[in-house]
């Protein structure tokens, strides 16, 4: 069988949930396996209904003790509820849950972990999935050396598009997580949200600010255009390091990947190690007064001018032009 | 810290590693500080000089990370559309020791090497910018190097830290080259596949060429470029005097894009994509630009003490190696006098006028001065040599004595022949 | 288990000991090149990975506010004691290379079960890992090792306090930071922020030099090489194509008019 691992906010799944099974369908169609659900939380059945047209069947994995991550609490539940049960592949989102849970995962089921993963393949009944190595620079294709044997497939946000209602008619049942609190060791304490922004791995625009920026204050004006494009803003290491954003919007290699529908890069040169946070973006555009930096060579669109004249224009035409926030 | 070297050597370049692992190898304790990883940001054209190198390490390039060996060697006068050029290969230099000359690239090259100066016992600090000497009664006693614990105490410091010679200078014994005896050198890693360059190239595996180009590479400015070819890549790139820089105004990147671009340069290049770029000086004043060598625990050596040689292709490395030796041969010698004095130091200086090293420096020392004084060489001679050489070669219907005497006249129209005969004359006097 | 025995039954001092794992490799700067159905290593630039060092500094920073002993190790075919020696200039004590041939090619599954071999033979408090290798960036070994060995995983950490056998971490999650608690023995992986790396000192860079590694190899940790084949096979690496061929216009009122306009069309 094919399995998803939900992922939720609170008492939501969030979107990488619908991600995840999309990715999922493109490994149950062809090896013609059914696609199941888990619904983990305190009370999944409450938005189980959200998902009866994607999945086959959803499993609710119902236990106080899931209303949040903590991953001693979902690694017992899921191994428990999956022990027994034919795993050609658990797809979990690359999250900083699924990157928590995915190698417990892996040891407690015995089976195989793959990070990253950018594409999904079947081929003449053995999965193939791709995934970035080397900061973006190479993808490795890998499969299972068992032929028939399972994988814990990480995905990257962004990389699958979201499933779309299908002909199914999921059925519900629910299934008992059989947690007992006393095995417990790690208790989630609380949750502090970081400077009110939003998270860069989630937001479908990030206007992006390097070295060319200059200084902090010249952030406010990327702020300006991310707020007006319902985005949130980046930087590169040469503006973390001048202390101008703290180093949690650090895209690149040793930052966040980044994948959102737009990309803005403004005074930032395309460094290796910048562009290997980035290039999953579906849009790459750039600002940089420098016609030759290598940022240019990974954008689908380019201005040569400096960003303090330009941003200013382009957000007075984006408001003239009525731009609407992405959604 | 407390514990006191024997020396201590300043830049891990071919210079100072050369003089680490001669001195590691003699048992004395020396530490080398340098201020990135051994051969991270250095660069050079890239044909590395290897004479000095075959003898400390017989066979080398077994296990050096070399390149090629080159076996053709190729000059060429570039005009704006045109060329005329000198092309030499020679199976001679296809077997040991092939010819001393092997293409590298530093970051690989100067990274072993480093490392073979560590396995003969020598300390290399990486990371470590050394900031400033420690002096006691104006003799040299030391180093401050940027990390903890970095003041550090020797009987002697070999300064080897390369053309932007910082610490020469606090030394007093060097001022600041001008911008006439500086060259700017830019240079590009393009990548090709294998096949492609020996194809291209007229290679077969392990074979190298090096290509020298004059005349308007560089749009009219006094220079040249290069193009050694590596195993999957290519170094490209040029030479301009900082002065000429400064009083064109001209801008480095422009200059190596113009020599790409030109016809007879882009055809190696084509289909190549560019993997690193890096700028560097290269001290190109001569013999007359040395500086004094020695003062009380302080020797220069390699391009720190300016001992390059700026002839037809420049030659630094054999130099700095050279220099290096010669420095480490002075030291244990030093040692067993117990003085690090100026006095003794100086039979480092002796050494070197006894080697090739000052010997091909007084033999080329009026190059820079002619190449500065020549614009003619890199303007309108090659224009109007190439237009010549065009028109005598041109098929057309005129009989040959009539075009002859056409192209002659329009020579004439273009440049002095006189002066170009001397402009030749002086250059190829300086560089005989 | 075995572990929390000992170190429930054992230890009785404040102690903390610590076991940093550390991995080679390529500095990311470096040109990374397809050959065959591997990368080219010839001419590769190696470093310890990044996130290993905020380990190695977060071990340090331990071992200062409580005392105990920091031990480093690393698992894999040759070149891997630069590494350890960098680390041992950062002022750890001890250094543990699983030097095998046999390493070579094994994935991280492999590695962490060798690893798990390794250190459940001596005693600990924490172990601490990378968030992940900047080469596989498969963020699997720490969790791997916290299964393996049965003890609590709390990944990707920003923040630490440390008292008696309990610790306080602050987890990196999407938006913010989530405060984990957990006793001791744990996997810690550490994140970028958790602190900043020091540059070793010349006299820790000369004691490095001289200081012994203990080396290990398959054999001695009764490992059957085969049991290390990858459960995932590689099939092919290729070059993502990240270039784009864009249009790069001069900046004026017309063209940014224009990049609106193209803002606009695809959100
Ligand atoms: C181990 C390691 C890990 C690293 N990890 C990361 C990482 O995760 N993320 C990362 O970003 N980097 C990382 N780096 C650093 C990376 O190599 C680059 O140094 C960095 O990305 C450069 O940042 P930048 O583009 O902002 O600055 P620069 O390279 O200095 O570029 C500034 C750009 O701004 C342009 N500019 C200047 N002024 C203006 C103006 N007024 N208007 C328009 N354009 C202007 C310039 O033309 C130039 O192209 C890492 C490096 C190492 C060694
Ligand atoms: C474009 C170009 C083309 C060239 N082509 C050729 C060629 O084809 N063949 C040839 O033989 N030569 C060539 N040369 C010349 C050759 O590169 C030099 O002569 C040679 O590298 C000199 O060696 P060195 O050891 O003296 O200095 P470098 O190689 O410059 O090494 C100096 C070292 O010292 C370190 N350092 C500097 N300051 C400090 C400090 N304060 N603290 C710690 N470390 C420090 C540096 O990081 C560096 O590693 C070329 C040079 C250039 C720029
Ligand atoms: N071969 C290895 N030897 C020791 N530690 C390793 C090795 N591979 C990975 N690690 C550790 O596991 C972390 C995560 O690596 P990875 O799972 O490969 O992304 C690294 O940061 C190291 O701390």
């Amino acid at each position: 069988m094919i399995w998803v691992l939900a992922e939720c906010k609170g008492n939501e799944p969030k979107a990488v949930t619908l991600e995840a099974l999309g990715a999922g369908r493109l490994l149950a169609e062809p090896l013609n396996l059914p696609l199941c659900l888990i619904l983990p939380g305190s009370n999944p059945a409450s938005f189980a209904r959200t998902f009866l047209r994607k999945a086959d069947k959803i499993h609710l994995l119902e236990d106080p003790l899931l209303s949040t991550y903590a991953n001693d609490a979902y690694k017992g539940a899921v191994t428990a509820f999956l022990k027994d049960k034919a795993v050609r592949a658990l797809v979990v989102p690359g999250t900083s849950t699924g990157k928590d849970l995915g190698p417990l995962l892996s040891v407690s089921l015995r089976i195989p972990y793959s990070q990253n993963t950018v594409g999904i393949k079947v081929k003449e009944g053995d999965i193939h999935l791709s995934r970035r190595v080397y900061g973006g620079k190479i993808i490795e294709t890998v499969t299972t050396a068992d032929a028939k044997g399972g994988v814990i497939v990480s995905i990257m946000p962004r990389a699958f598009a979201e499933a779309a209602d299908g002909k199914t008619d999921g059925t519900v049942v629910s299934a008992a997580a059989g947690l007992n609190e006393e095995a417990l060791r790690i208790k989630v304490r609380g949750f502090v949200r970081e400077t009110g922004q939003m998270d860069l791995t989630e937001a479908p625009v990030i206007v992006s600010g390097g070295r060319g920026v200059g200084s902090a204050e010249g952030f406010r004006l990327l702020e300006e255009l991310a707020a007006l494009l319902g985005g949130t803003v980046g930087a590169s290491r040469s503006a973390v390091d001048a202390g101008w954003m703290p180093h949690t919007v650090q895209v690149g290699q040793t930052g966040r990947t980044v994948t959102p529908k737009l990309y803005l890069a403004c005074g930032i040169s395309g460094a290796p190690q910048h562009l290997a946070g980035m290039t999953g973006s579906k849009y790459v555009l750039a600002i940089n007064r420098d016609p030759d930096a290598p940022i240019f060579k990974v954008a689908d669109y380019g201005i040569v001018g400096d960003l303090h004249k330009v941003i200013p224009v382009l957000i007075e035409e984006l408001k003239a032009s009525g731009v609407a926030k992405v959604s | 810290m407390d514990e006191k070297f024997d020396c201590i050597i300043v830049g891990a370049g071919p210079s100072g590693a050369t003089a680490a692992l001669r001195l590691a190898g003699a048992g004395l304790n020396v530490v080398v500080f340098e201020r990135g990883k051994p051969g991270s940001k250095n660069m050079f054209g890239g044909v590395l000089y290897s004479t000095v190198l075959n003898k400390l390490i017989p066979d080398f390039w077994k296990e050096a990370p070399v390149e090629r060996h080159v076996i053709r060697k190729r000059f060429s006068l570039l005009s704006s559309t045109a060329e005329a050029a000198f092309d030499l290969s020679f199976n001679a230099f296809d077997s040991p020791p092939y010819n001393n000359s092997f293409t590298v690239l530093r970051a690989r090259f100067d990274r072993w090497y480093a490392g073979k100066a560590e396995e003969a016992g020598a300390l290399i600090v990486t990371d470590a910018n050394v900031e400033d000497f420690i002096v006691e009664d104006n003799a040299i006693k030391g180093v401050k190097a940027g990390i903890e614990g970095g003041d550090v105490r020797a009987d002697c410091v070999i300064c080897a830290e390369g053309a932007n010679s910082l610490l020469a200078e606090k030394s007093g014994l060097k001022t600041r080259p001008g911008p006439s005896s500086t060259t700017l050198g830019v240079k590009e890693v393009i990548s090709l596949p294998k096949e492609v360059i020996e194809d291209r190239f007229s290679l077969e595996d392990g074979q190298g060429a090096s290509f020298e180009f004059f005349g308007t590479a560089l749009g009219g400015a006094a220079g040249s470029g290069f193009i050694y070819t590596n195993k999957d890549t290519l170094s490209v790139g040029i030479g301009v005097p900082i002065s000429v820089l400064k009083e064109k105004g001209l801008k480095p990147n422009d200059l190596i894009e113009g020599f790409k671009g030109h016809p007879a340069v882009a055809r190696y290049l084509r289909g190549g994509k560019t993997e690193e770029f890096s700028a560097h000086m290269i001290p190109e004043g001569g013999y007359k630009a040395v500086p004094t060598l020695v003062k009380d625990g302080l020797m220069l050596v390699g391009d720190s003490a300016g001992l390059l040689n700026p002839s037809l292709f420049r030659e630094g490395t054999n130099l700095a190696m050279a220099s290096g030796l010669l420095a480490a041969e002075t030291v244990i010698d030093a040692r067993a006098k117990g003085d690090f004095s100026a006095r003794t130091l100086g039979g480092y200086a002796e050494r070197l006028k006894k080697s090739f090293v000052i010997k091909d420096l007084l033999r080329y020392k009026d190059v820079p001065a002619a190449i500065g004084s020549i614009p003619g060489l890199f303007s309108e001679g090659p224009e109007a040599i190439l237009e010549f050489l065009q028109g005598h070669f041109t098929v057309s219907e005129k009989s040959k004595d009539e075009l002859h005497s056409e192209i002659r006249k329009a020579f004439r129209n273009k440049v002095s022949m006189k002066k170009l005969l001397l402009e030749l004359y002086r250059a190829s006097k300086a560089l005989r | 288990m075995i572990v929390r025995r000992r170190r429930g039954i054992l230890r009785t001092s404040k102690n903390v000991d610590i076991i940093v794992c550390l991995k080679r490799v390529p500095d990311t700067g470096a040109r990374v090149e397809i050959e065959g159905t591997g990368v080219r290593e010839e001419g590769l630039d190696w470093v310890l990975n990044p996130y290993d060092e905020f380990g190695v500094e977060e071990a340090l920073k331990i071992k200062a506010a409580h005392g105990g002993k920091v031990t480093v190790i690393t698992a894999g075919a040759p070149g891997g004691e630069d590494v350890l020696r960098k680390a041992l200039a950062m002022g750890v004590d001890e250094a543990v290379y699983i030097k095998d041939a046999g390493l070579k090619g094994a994935d991280d599954h492999g590695v962490s079960r060798v690893l798990a071999k390794a250190i459940s033979r001596t005693p600990f408090d924490l172990i601490l890992c990378g968030k992940q290798s900047t080469d596989a960036q498969a963020g699997y070994v720490g969790g791997a090792l916290a299964g393996l060995l049965g003890i609590p995983l709390v990944s990707a950490i920003r923040e630490l306090k440390i008292s008696g056998k309990s610790f306080e971490a602050g987890r990196e999650v999407e938006g913010g930071v989530e405060t984990v608690e957990a006793t001791l023995p744990a996997v810690l992986t550490a994140e970028k922020g958790l602190n900043e790396p020091r540059y070793p000192a010349l006299a820790g860079i000369m004691r490095a030099k001289k200081q012994e590694i203990k080396y290990l190899d398959l054999p001695s940790l009764g490992i059957n090489p085969e049991e290390l084949e990858n459960p995932l096979k590689r099939v092919s690496l290729t070059y993502p194509s990240i270039e784009r061929k864009g249009k790069v216009l001069n900046a004026d009122s017309g063209s940014i008019k224009e990049f609106a306009g193209f803002i606009k069309s695809i959100i």
